[in-house]
């Protein structure tokens, strides 16, 4: 048995290189497809004379490269992260409750807390990075007039510069603040863990054994929670940038 | 790169610190859990051990959001330093390789330096990993030289290749910036923009064909060193299964644990070299032999 298990994680271990290349190489070619229409498109849309378009030529290359290249993991790599710490979160749960159903009750409380505290933030963390991208965008449309006229920084572009740089720190540090109050879940998963394993222990419901066995499975659960949480409020900017990018479609869709 | 850890230094040890903290604190939960359950199993437990673990908990969350907020900040100052000098550098260079540099080389260089916080915080662990790691087992020596010198072999061999997909994604950028420039500035409504239009196309097609060739190459070229990580895992476990019974067992548990620290840092640290040869390509077309003051 002992024998069977280990093959079985050593086949995953070697497994895993191959599987993980050949993804990379499909979503990569997937990428560069997705890439190319939305550029061609975003393109089209900015030298289609029945917009009127008011940007500097700057702004527009960062409207077209920086948008879609910023956004791309919301178009596919996201998918295959978000199915797999899925998968996980699902067999971990279905392990723990094989040990015992009520031991299930702990990573789902974590699960369920984060899921809430996650909820909660939501509604605040959706422009984050707003003023961020579209004080970028601009910037970097006034540094592409400097290079067109050779022309040194002014002072105005240097306040704008340190306002880029304060606003990429505090949209961060928001961010991962909201991130860490679902983080909290890990102590509230632990604390229904002991009370459970109290109980079932005196009761003789449970073994030693499967309670440190469930201990390492709700790091399982939980782990991937706080991952598909953080891809969440990473990818702030990400959708900030597609959402601009649909907005030219529905311009297109309007016409 | 030196010149932008150099300028922004504090911010930098600063990061580092925080998110090394982070994961001190990450290795040291399980074993605060542990010890926990083992103390409710003898009926000793008492509520320091939560405190405990949330005293630790808290300061891995807010060390972490600090180091990454850090990190964020070092990105876009490393950026503004390589952009100020391209504005101002007065060698002679045509328009759109300027604006390549500015949107994609000094971009590229920026997240580089931002995973490089994040890579150094963890892979400091990595060294005392493999330390404990060498001292529970000898077996696990060989595979752990074998691994260092493969991938040091392997990068060798990769980086001409890196390098040269690299060097020709750059190059077709700023045929495409060129393209992209001459559109804007077109005045007239009629034949000549269409026809400066399906040439930028064009141009847009044959870069992004350039960097899925580029990230191809990339994903190859680090997939035999995470070969060998993998295969130095599971010979590990066969060694030790077969020769050193007694490992088998509990103790193998918290060597798995330590092999896993060790695998996701080489892994991170191979995949990083390999975007850092291509990186170079990069830092070599701003800087082109010019000493930084």
């Amino acid at each position: 048995m002992y024998l069977y298990a280990l093959a079985s994680a050593s086949l995953f271990i070697i497994a895993t290189p191959p599987l993980k290349m050949t993804a990379n190489i499909y979503l990569q070619r997937t990428i560069s497809n997705t890439r190319y229409t939305l550029k061609k498109m975003i393109l089209t849309h900015l030298v289609d004379r029945r917009f009127e378009q008011t940007q500097k030529p700057g702004e527009r290359i960062e409207l077209i490269d920086g948008d879609v290249d910023g956004s791309m993991y919301l178009y596919h790599s996201i998918y295959l992260d978000v199915s797999l710490n899925c998968s996980i979160i699902i067999a971990a749960l279905l392990v723990t409750a094989h040990y015992h159903p009520l031991l299930a009750l702990a990573p789902l409380s974590g699960l369920v807390y984060a899921i809430a505290a996650h909820l909660i933030t939501r509604k605040h963390s959706n422009s984050l990075f707003d003023e961020y991208v579209q004080e970028n965008t601009l910037t970097i449309g006034a540094l592409c007039e400097l290079l067109v006229n050779a022309k040194p920084y002014t002072n105005r572009i240097k306040v704008d510069i340190k306002n880029i740089e304060r606003l990429a720190f505090r949209s961060s540090l928001k961010a991962t603040t909201f991130e860490s109050m679902s983080g909290t879940c890990y102590p509230i998963a632990i604390l229904v863990l002991l009370l459970l394993s109290a109980h079932l222990l005196s009761v003789g419901e449970a073994t030693i054994g499967s309670i440190f066995a469930s201990a390492i499975y709700l790091e399982r659960v939980l782990s991937p929670t706080m991952s598909m949480i953080s891809i969440y409020y990473s990818s702030r900017e990400a959708s900030y940038r597609r959402s601009r990018i649909r907005s030219y479609e529905l311009q297109h869709e309007g016409h | 790169m030196f010149i932008c850890l150099r300028n922004n230094l504090t911010v930098f040890l600063l990061s580092v610190i925080c998110l090394t903290v982070a994961t001190i604190c990450q290795l040291l939960i399980p074993s605060v859990v542990a010890k926990s359950l083992s103390a409710l199993t003898t009926g000793s437990i008492n509520a320091e051990f939560y405190f405990t673990l949330i005293a630790v908990f808290l300061t891995k969350l807010s060390s972490q959001a600090l180091g990454n907020s850090l990190a964020t900040l070092m990105e876009a100052r490393s950026r503004f330093l390589l952009i100020n000098f391209i504005v101002h550098d007065k060698r002679p260079s045509p328009l759109c390789s300027r604006v390549t540099l500015i949107k994609e080389d000094a971009e590229k260089i920026a997240s580089v330096i931002h995973d490089t916080i994040h890579l150094i915080g963890s892979c400091i662990l990595t060294v005392p990993a493999a330390y404990i790691l060498l001292q529970e087992n000898i077996y696990f020596f060989l595979p752990i030289a074998l691994i260092i010198v493969l991938t040091c072999v392997q990068l060798r061999f990769a980086k001409p290749v890196i390098q040269r997909l690299y060097a020709a994604e750059m190059s077709k950028e700023d045929l495409y910036k060129e393209s992209l420039i001459s559109d804007f500035n077109v005045s007239s409504d009629g034949k000549q923009s269409k026809m400066q239009l399906i040439r930028s196309y064009g141009y847009l097609k044959d870069t992004v064909r350039a960097r899925y060739k580029y990230l191809k190459a990339s994903a190859i070229q680090s997939f035999w060193p995470e070969m060998a990580i993998s295969a130095g895992t599971v010979s590990v476990i066969f060694f030790s299964a077969a020769a050193t019974p007694e490992l088998f067992g509990e103790r193998l548990i918290a060597c798995l644990g330590y092999i896993g620290i060790f695998t996701m840092a080489s892994t991170g640290s191979i995949r990083l070299g390999i975007t850092m040869i291509g990186v170079k390509v990069s830092v070599d077309r701003i800087f082109r032999g010019h000493r930084y003051e």
